[in-house]
């Protein structure tokens, strides 16, 4: 399911200053009564912070390295909003441990700390944390357009910049305070990787990465509210294989200019890349009005969904358009012996994207079964419904790509089998 | 960790986050309150209470104190003088007293 190599990594990078502080520090004084265990525990609780802060600028890159240690980009993007979540949860423990020490005794010192001062090495902390903390708020609890939220994300880095003048004044200016022996080192090391994830996310990757230009060959209705864009390539086709996905940017003065993923939905290295849309927003409605002839940009491919497939036997799990993936993955399913039953969840019939077309695949190649599933009439799917149709679980390998309710429910019903966690493979569907 | 449980841990820290915050501050500013609010009860021309209860005390266990005492030593000195005062205007009882008797003749 996951990669615990990224993971792994991402623990130790964040608690590197609490080893630096314990090896390089001021050592067991700073944690000899309740306000050195106070004020040591805030002054950590920030440099943690602000370490994590960096690190997801890194995890926004879409660097393949970074790609391949976490297993697909749908997992680095959900690592990124947990470092970022927990960023913001850290930095927002590092004033309240650092005022805790005068309290009862001396309420009004400790509130001055938290207010804006003279001391504009503090103040730079003080808007930093706002920033934050306005920022992810934004991303977390308001419902916007992509490209909205998307345009707020890039103020991270002036959130970034603050941050950095705080930590590099405020020893000298406010706390006088002696961290760790090479902090200074540390504090550059952490701006630079900081800045250097920002810079190339927002203005580098567009201009250095190989991004293959497509034009948009047909788009075909596949139901009430979804269809299939068909690209074509200007030069050389991407090298992909089935149930990657893409970033597309539309060149149409009726669609904005964000490069937005889209699974793909055709055979492994089709010269042809098909994308599956289902109109859910503003953006995905107007891509309907794509004319042939628009030009496209195409980059990735993306992900690892698809690269175990075909070493036993398997059960997809598929909802809604969560269908994409599997669409050119049964496409590239050879006739061998292991069997692949593909249970497709809808609510109502005409959102069976598709049907027809796996239908005729599951004609065609023996080991390829469909069960088309309808949740108004034959209730959730369950993982008792799969065992009673494909037999016993605990040898398969497990794919599923749909709505988030529908995977935790078959998930939990694995694990509850004792299927390991390697066997389950997930698209994460939201990249928000 | 799904999106939606991200979304409610991030949710509760901001929330204690906001409490605790505001907590300290409001608290601070009461704190300061409190220490500023006897300035403007001093008003001009008008002693402080405490002073004016301080002074006179002290010394009223003192004079009562030295009252009783002082009168003690007295006495002795009147009891002196009746002794020594007779003896200067009084003659001393073997010497006869200058007595001048005059027998009033008659005058025939």
């Amino acid at each position: 399911m996951r990669s615990w190599a990224g993971w792994t990594l991402l623990l130790v990078i964040g608690l590197l200053p609490v080893i630096l502080w314990v090896m390089f520090g001021p050592g067991s004084s700073e944690f000899s009564d309740y306000e050195s265990i106070t004020h040591s525990l805030g002054e950590l609780a920030g440099l943690v912070g602000m370490t994590m802060f960096a690190l997801a600028f890194l995890l926004s890159t879409r660097a393949t390295f970074i790609e391949d240690l976490f297993g697909g980009l749908d997992k680095v993007y959900v690592a990124h909003g947990i470092v970022g979540g927990a960023a913001l949860t850290t930095i927002l423990f590092h004033p309240i441990l650092l005022v805790v020490k005068f309290l009862p005794d001396d309420a009004w010192t400790a509130a001055q700390y938290l207010l804006p001062s003279k001391a504009w090495s503090v103040n730079f902390g003080i808007i930093a944390l706002l920033g934050l903390v306005f920022l992810v708020s934004l991303t977390l609890f308001v419902k916007m357009k992509y490209q909205h939220w998307k345009f707020t994300h890039t103020f991270m880095g002036l959130v970034f910049a603050f941050a950095v003048l705080h930590i590099f004044l405020v020893p000298i200016d406010a706390t006088k305070d002696y961290i760790f022996h090479g902090y200074y080192a540390y504090a550059i090391v952490v701006t630079l990787i900081g800045f250097a994830g920002f810079t190339y996310t927002l203005f580098l990757k567009t201009r250095w990465f190989k991004s293959a230009f497509y034009r948009v060959e047909s788009v075909t209705k596949t139901g009430a509210d979804a269809f299939e864009i068909a690209l074509r390539p200007e030069h050389k086709p991407l090298a992909y294989r089935a149930g990657q996905f893409v970033f597309l940017r539309f060149y149409n003065s009726r669609l904005s200019k964000e490069a937005h993923p889209f699974s793909i939905a055709s055979k492994s290295n089709d010269p042809v890349l098909r994308i599956a849309v289902k109109a859910l927003g503003d953006y995905t409605s107007r891509l309907q009005d794509l004319r042939p002839g628009d030009k496209v940009s195409v980059e990735g491919p993306h992900g690892r969904f698809s690269q175990h497939t075909g070493d036993r036997d398997a059960v997809w799990v598929a909802g809604g358009i969560g269908i994409a993936p599997f669409l050119g993955m049964a496409e590239d399913l050879p006739d061998s012996r292991h069997r692949t039953d593909l249970y497709f969840s809808a609510r109502r019939p005409s959102e069976l994207y598709f049907l027809d077309r796996l239908k005729a695949l599951a004609a065609r190649v023996d080991a390829f079964r469909v069960f088309p599933w309808l949740s108004n009439t034959q209730g959730y799917l369950t993982i008792d419904g799969i065992e009673r149709t494909s037999g016993p679980l605990i040898d398969k390998e497990f794919y599923l790509c749909g709505p988030a309710g529908l995977k935790r429910s078959i998930i939990a019903g694995l694990l509850a089998r004792g299927v390991p966690r390697s066997r389950i493979h997930q698209e994460e569907f939201t990249f928000k | 960790m799904s999106f939606e449980r991200l979304r409610w841990t991030t949710g509760i820290a901001l929330v204690l986050f906001a409490l605790v915050a505001s907590s300290i501050i409001g608290f601070g500013f009461l704190s300061k309150s409190e220490i500023i609010a006897p300035e403007p009860t001093i008003v001009p021309n008008k002693p402080l209470p405490t002073p004016i209860e301080a002074t006179p005390e002290p010394p009223a266990p003192i004079e009562a104190t030295i009252e009783p005492v002082a009168p003690a030593p007295k006495p002795p000195a009147p009891v002196e003088a009746p002794v020594t005062a007779p003896a200067e205007t009084v003659a001393p009882a073997s010497e006869p007293t200058p007595v001048v008797v005059r027998r009033r003749t008659r005058a025939s």
